[in-house]
């Protein structure tokens, strides 16, 4: 008997550690899928739920936080998520906070992605349902790429295009890398400039020099004066001026008249033409006393000077 | 040749009366506790050495012959999870079965086997003992509880020994294993398996005492009876593995 007590104490041993480790085991395994502890549920409808299926993670902040207990369709375009998560984080959860599909790794599982709100500051209830973002398929993602890839084709293409021109293109671009005569150009010019610009550099020292003409024009304040006195002289002037051409403007002013009236211009027309007459008269009145005797010795004494003038400057040009 | 096929069916035919008569008997008062408890110790207790070095080995083994597959995927750190999830769905479940049928049913069909060439169990019916029910009902319940129980020892070794097997060429501490190894594992693949342990201890024991209990002549029969007792166990094992498969694929998945 005392034999038996032996064997069985053992036996009792193995039973005991045996059930323990399966249950151990079943505990754990029900602890990570939410089976045992408080819980409660959160909605999110999807269009596409990208695979997921029920037991996949749910993420909270990259936290393992609950499963994905059911999926179902509401309509033929929408999916619902049901999940089950820990009351312990129901806290920070609040009612604007997003739920996205994701992938945990290149070839994991799906998951779902609790992205914590901003602004809300009231926490989900048990079974309600939060906004989602859409998953980005990879399908969508590759298109994307492929369009900025064509994009990138052309734009090499056409860099290249421009590179080849750069190269062996005459424009002005092509010069200023490639001509060497220009680059020396480009030096003399800038040495040019730097020379006038230390020029410009004196004369302006000349300038700002305080006992100079220009300076003393700028800050002396009796050169203002004076400039101001003559100002107003010109001022003064141009409305004397003025009122000048305003009297020659007037219709009965001598001047006004001899602008614009016609009566006058024809008596001055006739007045002329009597003057020439009057001129004509004096002439023969002039020939008819040279054959005068009375004035005929006169007028021959001044033909005899004449003529010997003009001796003497013929005298004096061929002596030259 | 029809002989042959007629005995087969006699076979099958016997079998199946013997199981309906472990039914019959096993909820019938009294019941030998001190002999069950007695079977379990052999069986149970004595068995667990082997067990666990089979299932450590298997562990071991499993983890380092994964590796090489599993990094040429880049997935090294899926090593834990699977090498769990095949010892417990699979593994552990089969393996210990088999050394069970190798130990137990071979044991338990040879010392039957002897006791029925040497009359001992006709001596016992004589003596207003039910033989039946104090050899076969004791040693098939025995084997039906206790191969469970080894099995979730197999299991729990063969997990340490893939944690030593990873540690061979990865670095990774007992926590982070055995989290990994929890985090990817469900009822689905612990509560079938559990069951089909169930299964496979309650035909151990079984067929170890049907072999047994129908060895006829001579001494030459009892090891006759303790080989065909560990070949039919083995076999059924299989059998009974490829049906839990099956019937868990089509209800669970």
């Amino acid at each position: 008997m005392e034999k038996k007590s032996k064997h069985t104490w053992k036996l009792g041993m193995f039973v005991v550690i045996g059930l323990a480790l399966f249950f151990v085991t079943l505990y754990f395994i029900g602890k990570s899928q939410n089976l045992f502890g408080s819980n409660f549920h959160l909605n999110a409808k999807f269009k596409n739920v990208s695979g997921l299926k029920v037991g996949n993670n749910v993420l909270l902040s990259g936290i393992q936080i609950g499963t994905v207990s059911r999926i179902e369709f509401i309509t033929d375009s929408i999916v619902v998520v049901n999940m089950v998560i820990k009351t312990e984080v129901q806290k920070y959860i609040k009612t604007d906070a997003m739920a996205s599909i994701g992938s945990d790794g290149l070839m994991g599982d799906k998951v779902v992605t609790i992205s914590p709100g901003v602004v809300s500051h009231t926490i989900v209830s048990d079974q309600a349902t939060i906004a989602t973002v859409e998953a980005v398929e990879l399908q969508d993602l590759m298109s994307g790429l492929k369009k900025s890839i064509d994009n990138a084709a052309v734009i090499t293409k056409e860099l290249s295009e421009f590179s080849v021109k750069i190269n062996n293109g005459k424009g002005a671009l092509s010069k200023v890398l490639t001509d060497e005569a220009f680059a020396e150009r480009i030096d003399v010019t800038m040495a040019n400039i730097e020379t006038s610009s230390n020029e410009l550099v004196s004369f302006s020292k000349t300038l700002n020099d305080k006992n100079s003409t220009l300076s003393k024009l700028m800050n002396d304040p009796f050169y203002a004066n004076s400039i101001k006195n003559t100002l107003s002289g010109f001022e003064k002037s141009a409305s004397d001026v003025n009122v000048f051409t305003a009297k020659l403007n007037n219709e009965n002013g001598i001047v006004s008249k001899l602008l614009t009236s016609e009566r006058l211009a024809n008596s001055l027309d006739s007045t002329l033409i009597n003057i020439q007459t009057g001129t004509e008269k004096l002439n023969e009145l002039e020939e008819a006393a040279k054959h005068n005797f009375l004035l005929r010795g006169y007028f021959r004494k001044q033909e005899k000077a004449k003529a010997k003038k003009e001796k003497e400057a013929l005298k004096k040009s061929s002596e030259k | 040749m029809l002989d042959k096929i007629k005995n087969s069916f006699d076979d099958a035919g016997k079998l199946s009366l013997f199981t309906a008569r472990f039914f019959k008997e096993v909820f019938k008062w009294p019941f030998q506790l001190n002999e069950f408890l007695r079977q379990c110790y052999v069986i149970g207790y004595k068995s667990l050495p082997l067990v666990t070095i089979t299932g450590f080995i298997m562990g071991l083994v499993l983890t380092i012959q994964s590796r090489p597959t599993m990094s040429k995927f880049g997935a090294e750190s899926w090593l834990p999870s699977m090498v769990s999830l095949s010892l417990i769905r699979e593994i552990a479940p089969v393996i210990t079965a088999l050394i069970c049928a190798g130990k137990i049913a071979s044991g338990i069909g040879a010392e039957l086997g002897s006791m029925k060439v040497t009359s001992q169990i006709d001596a016992m019916e004589v003596s207003a003992i039910n033989p039946y029910k104090y050899l076969v009902v004791t040693r098939v319940l025995a084997t039906t509880i206790m191969v469970p129980i080894l099995v979730f020892y197999a299991d729990f070794i063969g997990i340490l020994g893939g944690y030593i097997g990873y540690n061979v060429h990865g670095n990774a501490s007992m926590y982070s294993y055995f989290t990994n190894v929890i985090e990817h594992l469900e009822f689905l693949d612990i509560l079938p398996a559990t069951i089909k342990t169930f299964f496979f201890g309650f035909f151990i024991g079984l067929i170890g005492c049907y072999k047994g209990f129908n060895a006829s002549g001579g001494t030459a029969s009892v090891g006759h009876a303790a080989n065909s007792a560990v070949v039919t166990a083995s076999l059924s094992i299989f059998i009974i593995d490829m049906l839990a498969v099956q019937i868990t694929d089509l209800f669970f998945s």
